[in-house]
C-alpha cells in the first residue's frame, strides 16, 4: 500500500518562498490564495533578534476534520492519504475551511478569468494580436483530469466560482510518479515527499534518520506533514508581513 | 381504514427515515476512501420518511369518512 | 380595487380588503425585497468577491458572515412561534389562543426565511439542493439543518398551520369573495361533526407532544454546528446548543410579541387581543431573556479567564477590541430589555408600549450575540499564528439582508389578506352572506 507524507525540514528552509510562487504557477491557484504558504516570523527584541520560517501546505490528515464536517462528501481521503475535493460535488459551503485549524482552504470568491492579476488587459485586441488570445498564466490540461480510483476532479485546477480548493500535494504530478511542484521546486531540498508505506524511500530514511513534530500534533489531527528542526509555533510570534494579493 | 391508513404512513415514514439516515453514510466501513452514502441519494429517503410521516397527520384528519 | 372589496363584506379581520395603509405597506415591502434581489444578482453574476466575507488565515476575513448570522438568527426565532402554539394547546391556556395563528405563522416564516438564507451563503445554492438530496452525510452537523430543520420542522409547522386553520377556513368558505376556492380547498371538506372534531383534536394533540421535542433537537443542530468544530477556539463546547435554544426563544418571542402588537394595530377593530395575551409573552419573554442573561454572564465570566494564547486573543477581541462595542452592546440591551419586563412583572402593571420596546432590545441583543458567536473566531481565534483579521458587512450583504426580512413580512402580511390571522372564536359564524 501507498501512503504518501511530506516532510518540511526547516533547518533547510529559508524563506525563500519559492515552493508558493511553484504552486500558484503549477496549480494555477486564484489570487490571494495560497495552498502552500510560508509564514515569516520574526521574534525577539531588537538587536535580539530572530526570523524562522514555516511552510505550511494542507497537512493532508489522517483525522481530517474538513472531511468530517463536509456536508456531501466533497472533501474525501484517498487510500493513498491524500485529501482532495471534489469541485464538481462542492457546494461551497465553507464549512471545512472553518474545520480546519491550519486554515489551509480557499475559497473560490470570484470567477478566476476575471483577470485574475488583472495587472495587464489580457483581453485587449492590440494585446490579442501578439498572445494569439492566450490568457496567462497557463492553464495546465491536467487540472481537469478524473484520477484516483474513485475518478473524480480533484486536482482543482479548473477553479470554479463558488468551491473550496486547497493543496493536493499536487495529485496531478503524483499520479505520474512526480513529487509535487513545491517539493520539486526547493532549492535547498527542505521539502521531501513520498510513500511512508515503502521503508526504502527517501522520506522513510528522512524520517527514520530524524526527530519530527507535528503541527498542531494536540489538535487530533493525524496530520501527515512532518517538521524537523525548528520548533511548533506559538500564538506569540508575529508575522513580518501579511501577503498582499487579495480578492 | 383511516386508522390503518395512519399508522402505515407513520411506520413507513419512520422506517424510511431510519433506512435514510444508515444508507446515507458508510456506517461500519473502514476505508477511508469512503465518502459516499452506501445508497446514493438515501437522503431523499430520510426526507420522504418525515414526508411520510406528517402526511399520516394531514390523512388522518381529511380522509373521510367511509359513509360519507 | 377598494370598491371590489368593499362587495365582500362577510370575511372577518379585514380579510380580502386591501386598505390603505396594507397596500403601503406592501410596496415599501416589496421596493426593499426588489432591492434584496438585486443585491444578490450583483453577488450571483459577480461571485461572492462583492460581499465583505474573505477567507479566514491568510486573508484575515471570515468566511462566514452576516448571512450565516443571519440564519442563525431566523431559526432562532421559529423556536418560541409553534412552542408556544403547542403550549397553548396541550395546556389549554386560553388566553394564547388568539395569538396560535401568529405564532405559527411566525415560526413558518422565519423558517423559509432562514433556510432561504442558507442557500445565499452556498457558493453553489442549487447543487446545493441536489447534491444535499443525494449525498448528505449524517457525519456533518449539516444533516440536521437539512433533515430536521428543513424537513421535519419547516413540513410539521405547515402542517400544523394548516390543520389548525381548517375549521375557520370551513367557516368562512361559504362566505362569496375571490378567495372562496381558496378557503374551501383549505377546509377540504370540514363540516365540523363530533367526529371531525375529535380527530382534529388528537391530530393537534399529537403533532403539539411530538413537535416541542423534534424542535428543540432540530435547533439544537444548529448550535452543534459550531459546538463540533475542534479547530476554532470559542466554539468548541457542548453549551452551544443549549446557548442557541435559550437565545432562540428569547429572540423568538420577542418577535412573536412584536408581531403580535403590530397585529393587534393593524386589525384595530376586528382584533380580539386583549392585554392579557402581552401579559402571558411578557412573563414567558421574562423568563427566556433571564435565561439568556445567564448564558451571557456565564461567557463573559469566562472570557475573563481565558489563558490559553488562541483563547485570550478572542477573549481581548471581544471584551476590549474591535467586537467590544458589540458586546458590551448586546450585553447593555438584554439588561435593558430584562429590567423593563421585571419592572412590569413586579409592578404587575404590563403595558404594551414598554412590552414592544423591552423584546426590540432583546431581539437585537440576541442578534448582535449571533454575530459574535459567528463572526470574531474566524477573525481573531486562528490555531497557527496568522495576523488577526477583521470582518464588517457592506451594503451587499445588508442589502440582501433587508430583502430577507421584507420576505417574511410579505409572507406575513400577505398572509394576513387571505385568511384570518386570528383563529375564530366558536360562537363567531360568517353569516352576512349566508
Amino acid at each position: 500500500m501507498t501512503k504518501y507524507a511530506m516532510v518540511v525540514d526547516l533547518e533547510r528552509c529559508q524563506g525563500c518562498r519559492g515552493c508558493m510562487e511553484a504552486c500558484k504557477i503549477e496549480n494555477n491557484t486564484m489570487r490571494g490564495n495560497f495552498w502552500m504558504y510560508v509564514f515569516r516570523f520574526e521574534s525577539g527584541t531588537f538587536p535580539e533578534t530572530e526570523m524562522s520560517f514555516l511552510p505550511r501546505a494542507c497537512q493532508h490528515c489522517d483525522n481530517a476534520p474538513c472531511v468530517k464536517v463536509c456536508p456531501v462528501g466533497a472533501r474525501f481521503k484517498r487510500e493513498d492519504g491524500l485529501v482532495l475535493t471534489d469541485t464538481d460535488r462542492c457546494i461551497g459551503c465553507r464549512y471545512c475551511e472553518l474545520a480546519c485549524p491550519y486554515g489551509v482552504n480557499y475559497f473560490n470568491w470570484e470567477k478566476p478569468d476575471k483577470g485574475q492579476y488583472d495587472i495587464i488587459d489580457w483581453l485587449d485586441d492590440d494585446l490579442q494580436a501578439v498572445t494569439g488570445g492566450a490568457i496567462p498564466p497557463y492553464r495546465n490540461p491536467d487540472l481537469d483530469g478524473l484520477y484516483g480510483d474513485e475518478q473524480r476532479k480533484t486536482a482543482g485546477g479548473a477553479h470554479d466560482k463558488g468551491v473550496i480548493e486547497k493543496c493536493t500535494f499536487c495529485v496531478h504530478r503524483v499520479e505520474k510518479g512526480l513529487d509535487p511542484a513545491c517539493v520539486s521546486t526547493c532549492p535547498t531540498d527542505a521539502l521531501v515527499f513520498g510513500d511512508t508505506d515503502d521503508a526504502a524511500t527517501p522520506i522513510s530514511v528522512y524520517l527514520a534518520e530524524n526527530s519530527t513534530w507535528q503541527l498542531l500534533e494536540g489538535a487530533g489531527t493525524k496530520p501527515n506533514v512532518y517538521y524537523v528542526g525548528g520548533k511548533p509555533p506559538t500564538n506569540e510570534l508575529k508575522e513580518i508581513e501579511r501577503p498582499k494579493a487579495m480578492v | 381504514m383511516r386508522r390503518n391508513i395512519t399508522v402505515g404512513l407513520v411506520v413507513v415514514g419512520f422506517a424510511l427515515m431510519v433506512l435514510g439516515f444508515l444508507a446515507a453514510a458508510p456506517w461500519g466501513s473502514s476505508s477511508v476512501a469512503d465518502s459516499n452514502p452506501v445508497i446514493v441519494g438515501a437522503p431523499m429517503l430520510f426526507l420522504l420518511g418525515v414526508v411520510s410521516v406528517v402526511a399520516a397527520a394531514v390523512v388522518y384528519e381529511l380522509l373521510p369518512d367511509k359513509h360519507q | 380595487m377598494a370598491v371590489e372589496a368593499r362587495v365582500q363584506p362577510g370575511l372577518p379581520q379585514g380579510v380580502g380588503r386591501l386598505t390603505a395603509g396594507w397596500k403601503a405597506f406592501i410596496v415599501v415591502a416589496l421596493a426593499v425585497l426588489a432591492f434584496g434581489l438585486f443585491a444578490y444578482w450583483y453577488e450571483a453574476s459577480n461571485g461572492m468577491v462583492v460581499t465583505s466575507m474573505r477567507n479566514t488565515g491568510t486573508m484575515g476575513g471570515a468566511t462566514w458572515g452576516l448571512y450565516i448570522v443571519m440564519v442563525e438568527y431566523f431559526i432562532g426565532v421559529s423556536l418560541a412561534g409553534i412552542v408556544i402554539a403547542a403550549i397553548s394547546r396541550v395546556f389549554r391556556i386560553a388566553e394564547l389562543r388568539p395569538i396560535t395563528r401568529i405564532a405559527e405563522l411566525l415560526t413558518v416564516a422565519s423558517l423559509m426565511v432562514g433556510l432561504v438564507a442558507v442557500l445565499i451563503d452556498l457558493g453553489h445554492p442549487i447543487r446545493g439542493v441536489i447534491n444535499m438530496l443525494l449525498y448528505a452525510r449524517p457525519q456533518s452537523a449539516f444533516f440536521g439543518t437539512f433533515t430536521l430543520v428543513a424537513g421535519g420542522v419547516l413540513l410539521t409547522s405547515l402542517a400544523y398551520l394548516y390543520l389548525g386553520g381548517r375549521r375557520d377556513a370551513a367557516k368562512i368558505a361559504d362566505t362569496p369573495s375571490r378567495l372562496q376556492w381558496f378557503h374551501r380547498l383549505w377546509a377540504a371538506g370540514y363540516t365540523g361533526t363530533a367526529d371531525e372534531q375529535e380527530r382534529h383534536q388528537r391530530v393537534m394533540f399529537w403533532l403539539s407532544v411530538g413537535i416541542v421535542p423534534l424542535i428543540v433537537i432540530a435547533l439544537s443542530t444548529e448550535g452543534l454546528v459550531f459546538g463540533v468544530q475542534v479547530g476554532r477556539p470559542g466554539w468548541f463546547g457542548s453549551l452551544q446548543g443549549p446557548d442557541f435554544l435559550v437565545l432562540a426563544a428569547a429572540s423568538g418571542l420577542a418577535n412573536l410579541l412584536v408581531l403580535t402588537a403590530i397585529v393587534r394595530r393593524a386589525l384595530g377593530d376586528w382584533n380580539r387581543i386583549g392585554v392579557g395575551v402581552f401579559k402571558w409573552l411578557g412573563r414567558f419573554l421574562l423568563a427566556a431573556a433571564a435565561a439568556a442573561l445567564y448564558f451571557m454572564v456565564v461567557e463573559l465570566f469566562t472570557l475573563l479567564y481565558a489563558t490559553p494564547a488562541d483563547e485570550r486573543q478572542l477573549a481581548d477581541a471581544l471584551l476590549r477590541g474591535s467586537y467590544a462595542w458589540i458586546f458590551w452592546l448586546s450585553l447593555a440591551l438584554m439588561v435593558l430589555g430584562l429590567g423593563l419586563l421585571i419592572w412590569q412583572a413586579a409592578t404587575a402593571k404590563w403595558r404594551v408600549g414598554m412590552l414592544v420596546v423591552a423584546s426590540v432590545a432583546i431581539s437585537t441583543a440576541a442578534l448582535a450575540e449571533r454575530y459574535l458567536t459567528v463572526i470574531p473566531s474566524q477573525t481573531h481565534a486562528t490555531l497557527l499564528p496568522y495576523e488577526t483579521g477583521s470582518y464588517f458587512p457592506n451594503w451587499v450583504e445588508f442589502g440582501v439582508v433587508a430583502g430577507l426580512f421584507a420576505l417574511g413580512a410579505l409572507l406575513i402580511g400577505l398572509f394576513m389578506k387571505v385568511f384570518p390571522i386570528i383563529p375564530m372564536r366558536d360562537e363567531e359564524e360568517v353569516t352576512t352572506n349566508a
